[in-house]
């Protein structure tokens, strides 16, 4: 089995490319799981949603300030969910909670078909970040080391934020014991609303990253919820940290897989997932939360 | 030796729960522990019952060891408990609860096609009547008072037709009334089916009207042991429980 | 609302009755519609046996249910096998599966048991999309022809009705054996059956087990009823649907499974054919019963009646 190295070293970058956009995905579903306990299926669709809602900011607005819109549309979005819906199912049954948000997932498919089609779309790259670098015969996509740059920035500001911040140190207990929050006199019901809010943000911010690399179909969520949660389990539940390791070595597998085993690349998430729970059910880092 | 344990030690990190810990109980007898709180006395019957395992240390029953073997087995060689924490099955009724006991000491839990409300009928309201819930029986577990509850953890317990009973402050919160209904339950258990009880309490009352011998246990370690009358009596004892009124 | 067991009973010969006669007085959509309900509430109740009975979140019998109707189709298109053999041997095909999974996930609870399900049940999507030499790949296998006694409308129906009646009666004897009861004291206190003998780690195992072989006869059911099968009844959104038909029909229920499978399925085809806004329709009427029937359909009727006994005693 011959394969150059510079096939190796080119797919592991597009890997790493990809894992950023896991991990900004996942980072606010792990959030949202980690701290409220809440299983948020919908994520995927509100990612979805901020695909198809690219489409229109970039063309209004440009891409830059794209970066900033799109994840805020999605904060208020998740904002309305989190106050409307995902507020009264906190102590309901998991079950319950997924029944929830295959609810929102049926209502918010149809408005994205009803508003923008079932035909796919793409977004053009912008040109300034069109092109290759070329290292030794590697290609890198400049957009690659953009996300790539990016998301290690929101990586550390997040990380920042939890860790050297008091809001951080307020989330990391909620974390660990609502309740016990809740006594020390803390308005847990804002610090949940704030966390849904940045966490559907963050799956804006992976929307607009990912879009110029991908075609906006519908369909899209189903499988990148799947994907979203398989790093929440693998870095586990709440911890930022994990889910940026998890996220990165995911998708460094699923794109050397794809030199290896072409046919079953795809599979690697699954199997990933399932050694995970056998190994090490509550992931790198987290606690089993719930 | 009927049951016994021999050094018995489990530290949680710094904490010594347990340290070192020997005793034994003799057939047909009422047992008690007594103890502040955080004496180790839960950690004990945990180690017992083999929900925790211990650093070091034996337990003995019918001269067979089963130290840290696994809860079920130890249930099966005779050795039942309550916990102080009620653990029953809240959205099932008094009686459904009961019968799933009942059924399973029996060993029918792996009967996948019989009709488990036909079965042991009788033996289910017998042991709903020894535990005094004959008038809840159709009432759902979690509805029940905090009394009644304790009384069926009780009979979850006692429905495993055990050899030892551990009961884990079996009237912990209760009201004075409901403590006696308790006790009665207790000591018709010893007289009518020869079981030998094994009681954590921390209400003196209680250990007073029942108990034939008095473990005290203080730190994770056995102080003295005696009758009730030794105990009562005995100035160390007094000491630990500062400001207990006899 | 009281019903006494044996109002329950009457109902339930009348409408087995009315089931029966239904072939000879509505036209053949209804039958059709019918015979669907019976196999989405087959598959709803062996998922019930998990998640209603046993506690557990299972969301990944798609597996099952796409092994079932898989291995029926593959069997029947690409061997010499007699039809009834085919049929028979598929749920074991299933349960193979189910025996493999329920191994897997054996000391896991919750969400992380729930997505131990989905990981595998994706992988068996996968495999059934990467192995187009068996399974005709994302293609599907189509025209796949029974038996000449299996053709026709009414003949699927009757033969739908009776298997998932008889799986039904089957599934009933379970629930209210001592090992059914087992199962719902591990739901409430999975602790405490530990200390009244019960192995819930083989306890569990096997409700799985049985669980899957169940989900498969529905899936090799709708393989007889629909002619073909395709990948997708193994993808994770079709565990999904087996989980609400429980949950929207109360999962605490015996019945609920099959009442949420026809409340499924007619909201579906009703709304399709008033507006192209279905799954708008459905997902808002999700999220009302969600918050205002925790219970689901019939679980609002027995919690009034279980209410109402406690009530009698007074």
């Amino acid at each position: 089995m011959e394969i150059e190295i510079s096939a190796i070293l080119g797919q592991l970058v597009d890997g790493v490319g990809r894992g950023m956009i896991y991990f900004l995905l996942a980072a606010g579903l792990t959030l949202i799981f980690g701290v409220m306990n809440i299983v948020n299926f919908a994520h995927g669709v509100f990612y979805m949603l901020g695909v198809y809602l690219c489409f229109i900011v970039v063309r209004e607005f440009g891409f830059g300030p794209g970066f900033i819109l799109v994840p805020l549309f999605l904060a208020v979005i998740g904002a309305i969910a989190e106050f409307g819906l995902f507020r009264r199912i906190y102590k309901a049954e998991h079950a319950m909670q997924l029944l929830l948000s295959t609810g929102v997932i049926y209502i918010v498919s149809d408005v994205v078909r009803l508003v923008w089609g079932v035909s796919p779309l793409t977004l053009e790259m912008p040109a300034l970040l069109k092109g290759f670098f070329s290292i030794h015969s590697i290609l890198i996509t400049k957009y690659n080391v953009f996300v790539i740059s990016l998301t290690v920035l929101i990586a550390a500001v997040m990380f920042f934020i939890l860790y050297r911040t008091k809001i951080g140190s307020v989330i990391r207990a909620c974390t660990v014991d609502p309740e016990m929050t809740i006594c020390a006199g803390i308005n847990v019901h804002r610090v949940f609303l704030l966390v849904f809010m940045v966490g559907t943000g963050l799956a804006g911010l992976a929307a607009i990253a990912a879009a110029p690399m991908i075609s906006a179909v519908l369909g899209m969520d189903a499988q990148m919820i799947i994907v979203a949660f398989g790093v929440v389990i693998v870095g586990g539940a709440g911890s930022i940290g994990g889910a940026f390791i998890a996220a990165l070595v995911i998708g460094i597998v699923e794109c050397l897989g794809i030199l290896i085993l072409p046919q079953f690349a795809e599979a690697f998430l699954y199997i990933i997932v399932v050694i995970s729970l056998l190994l090490r059910p509550s992931g790198l880092f987290g606690k089993l939360a719930g | 030796m009927f049951f016994a344990v021999k050094e018995l030690r489990k530290w949680f990190g710094g904490v010594k729960a347990v340290n070192g810990v020997s005793l034994h109980v003799n057939r047909g007898e009422i047992c008690s522990i007594i103890g502040p709180n955080g004496a180790g006395k839960t950690t004990l019957f945990n180690l017992i019952t083999g929900f925790i395992k211990p650093d070091s240390g034996e337990v003995t029953f019918l001269d067979e060891e089963i130290t840290g073997r696994h809860p079920k087995v130890i249930t099966e060689k005779g050795i039942a408990r309550s916990f102080q924490i009620v653990k029953i099955f809240p959205r099932l009724t008094v009686y459904d609860n009961v019968m799933v006991a009942v059924l399973a000491q029996q060993g029918k839990s792996w009967d996948l096609f019989g009709q488990a409300k036909k079965y042991a009928r009788g033996e289910c309201h017998q042991l709903i009547k020894s535990i005094g819930l004959s008038g809840e029986s159709r009432r759902l577990a979690g509805q029940l008072s905090h009394g009644n509850q304790n009384r069926l953890e009780v009979g979850l317990a006692v429905a495993m037709k055990p050899k030892v009973l551990l009961l884990d402050e079996p009237t912990a919160g209760m009201a004075v009334e409901e403590k006696a209904g308790v006790l009665a339950t207790i000591g018709q258990m010893t007289k009518e089916q020869g079981c030998t009880i094994f009681l954590c309490e921390h209400d003196m009352r209680v250990i007073f009207e029942v108990s034939d011998t008095v473990w005290v246990v203080h730190n994770g370690e056995v102080v003295t042991h005696g009758t009730v009358a030794e105990i009562r009596g005995n100035d160390t004892v007094r000491k630990i429980y500062l400001g207990e009124k006899n | 609302m009281r019903l006494s067991p044996r109002s329950v009973w009457v109902i339930a010969v009348v409408v087995l009755c009315g089931l029966i006669a239904l072939p000879f007085i509505v036209p053949m959509f209804w039958i059709n519609l019918l015979t669907e309900i019976l196999i989405l509430g087959l598959a709803g109740m062996s998922v019930n046996l998990l998640l209603g009975y046993g506690g557990a979140l299972p969301f990944g019998h798609a597996a099952f249910y796409a092994a079932g109707a898989y291995a029926a189709a593959v069997l029947l298109k690409k061997t010499a096998l007699h039809p009834a053999a085919v049929l028979i041997v598929s749920p074991f095909i299933a349960m193979a599966l189910g025996a493999i999974l329920g191994f897997l996930i054996a000391r896991l609870y919750r969400f992380y048991y729930a997505m131990m399900t989905t990981a595998f049940s994706m992988l068996v999507w996968t495999l059934i999309r990467k192995l187009p030499s068996i399974t005709n790949g994302d293609d599907g296998i189509t025209g796949v022809k029974v038996m000449d006694a299996l053709t026709g409308v009414n003949n699927i129906y009757f033969f739908c009705l009776i298997v998932v009646g008889l799986c039904v009666f089957l599934l009933w004897r379970i629930v209210n054996s001592p090992f059914g009861w087992s199962l719902r004291a591990i739901r409430e206190n999975s602790v405490r059956t530990t200390f009244i003998r019960i192995d819930v780690v083989k306890h569990r195992y096997v409700a799985f087990v049985v669980s899957s072989f169940f989900c498969g006869i529905a899936g090799m059911l709708y393989v007889v009823y629909s002619h073909g099968t395709f990948p997708d009844y193994a993808y994770w959104t079709k565990s999904a649907d087996l989980v609400m038909v429980c949950i929207l029909g109360g999962m605490l229920t015996f019945w609920g499974p099959i009442v949420g499978a026809a409340v499924l399925t007619i909201l579906h085809t009703l709304t399709t054919s008033i507006t192209m806004y279905w799954p708008l329709v459905i997902g808002c009427i999700i999220c009302l019963v969600v918050l205002l029937l925790p219970d689901g359909v019939i679980g609002r009727l027995e919690r009034e009646q279980v209410q109402g006994e406690n009530e009698i005693e007074k």
